[in-house]
């Protein structure tokens, strides 16, 4: 998990998310424990009910459950939701930066397009 | 008894502080409430009152005016409640020639729940020398001391002014996460007053902003970073984008206007300003904090 403090995006929601991409990428695996609030309080070195936000945040979507007087744990399931979250959210996140950005750099789409592909070349 | 049931949830209730030295009114009718079991920031520029509130809480000083609660009961001199309240100030006022374990040693006869194990994990952790005399430590010591007596107290109320003085970044460090730590396994209402605020606000749950001897602001940490932030862009675009917000500060660099807005959006007036053709940034805190404590603008929070 890496937090980023000048990053514009709340403490609470960087925990979020940072759960998340180890659940994505398997760093946490489902149904084993998260680290509790005071851990990541200490580690991060922000308040416990900053870290707690975070947490909440991901239960009220649940992707993560509480075993009462044990900790927080990743639900069955949570990887799948994750990823079809983001896949949902993938064109307002990257998309539409990506056009703005083209945009005031003046470039057309399908010169967008033949980038991408060359990208698409080198990662497979 | 309805009163006495809401009055037993704050830990510190302060009303109608009033304190003048003087010609100079260091507090001005100055009200606030605390809840227990929170870690709150007490934030304001030199001489805005922070150490004259913490006095008038900790019966060092007294108050022209106005009313200390704590823990529901009146603390003004109050023998059973002073003992709750550990209070480590700026100054402190230990004869110089004792020795660290024998300063430790009073601590532990005045605060019930002081933890002397804990006391001397701590000096391990702070590299202090338990048989040094006081006159012996350095300025950096002196605050590493305060903080290992606030720490070890064990207090319900446990207040620091200016806990981190003269601490190079390490022991800082090592301080706030000693802090959280031992918050976490023993829950306790926290005050540190600080001007580094940068690099301790995200310790904080909420923050009083006091500025001239008045409360500012209260809130939590969290709502406060997402209040603020820049729009920045050809000064045109920016002064319509920013029209009905609440602008706290505004410059022009070169051909850029920059204003700082401090205001919960919603999403959509968020959506609005996006489309507004103007940079949008956060604001760092400490910068946020000057915006805020300019006691040359009088805006409404």
């Amino acid at each position: 998990m890496k937090l980023d403090f000048s990053n514009e995006k709340s403490i609470y929601l960087q925990i979020a998310e940072s759960i998340e991409d180890d659940i994505v990428k398997g760093v946490i695996e489902e149904e084993t424990q998260i680290p509790s609030t005071n851990q990541m309080a200490v580690i991060y070195k922000i308040n416990p009910a900053t870290a707690g936000k975070g947490i909440n945040m991901l239960v009220d979507r649940g992707i993560l459950y509480k075993k009462r007087g044990i900790g927080m744990f990743v639900k069955a399931g949570a990887r799948e939701l994750i990823l079809k979250e983001r896949k949902n959210s993938f064109y307002d996140k990257f998309i539409v930066t990506l056009l703005e950005e083209a945009k005031n750099l003046g470039i057309g789409i399908d010169e967008i397009i033949e980038m991408i592909k060359k990208g698409g070349e080198v990662n497979e | 008894m309805n009163n006495m049931e809401q009055m037993s949830s704050f830990i510190l209730e302060v009303s109608g502080l009033t304190k003048k030295y003087r010609d100079v009114t260091a507090l001005k009718n100055f009200s606030v409430k605390l809840e227990s079991n929170k870690i709150y920031g007490l934030l304001g520029r030199n001489g805005a009152g922070k150490t004259t509130l913490l006095d008038i809480i900790t019966s060092r000083i007294f108050a022209d005016s106005g009313e200390v609660m704590v823990m529901g009961r009146n603390a003004v001199e109050n023998q059973e409640i002073l003992p709750c309240i550990c209070y480590m100030p700026e100054k402190n006022y230990f004869i110089t020639s004792t020795k660290v374990s024998e300063i430790f040693n009073s601590a532990a006869m005045f605060f019930d729940n002081f933890d002397m194990q804990y006391a001397d994990q701590l000096c391990d952790k702070f590299n202090l020398d338990k048989r040094k005399k006081y006159k012996a430590l350095s300025r950096g010591y002196e605050s590493i001391l305060r903080i290992i007596i606030g720490l070890a107290s064990r207090a319900p109320l446990t207040i620091f002014d200016e806990p981190v003085l003269g601490l190079d970044a390490a022991v800082r460090d090592l301080f706030y996460r000693e802090l959280l730590d031992d918050y976490a396994k023993n829950p306790r209402t926290l005050i540190i007053s600080t001007h580094l605020i940068e690099e301790s606000a995200d310790v904080f749950e909420d923050v009083l902003i006091i500025r001239e001897g008045e409360l500012v602001s209260q809130m939590q940490v969290t709502d406060l970073r997402e209040m603020a932030f820049y729009i920045s862009g050809r000064p045109a675009d920016v002064e319509s984008a920013a029209a009905g917000h609440n602008v706290i500060h505004d410059e022009i660099v070169g051909n850029v206007r920059i204003s700082a807005i401090f205001e919960k959006l919603t999403e959509e007036s968020m959506r609005e300003l996006k489309s507004c053709n103007v940079d949008i940034a956060p604001i760092p805190v400490q910068k946020l904090f000057i915006y805020l404590t300019d006691s040359s603008k009088e805006e409404k929070l």
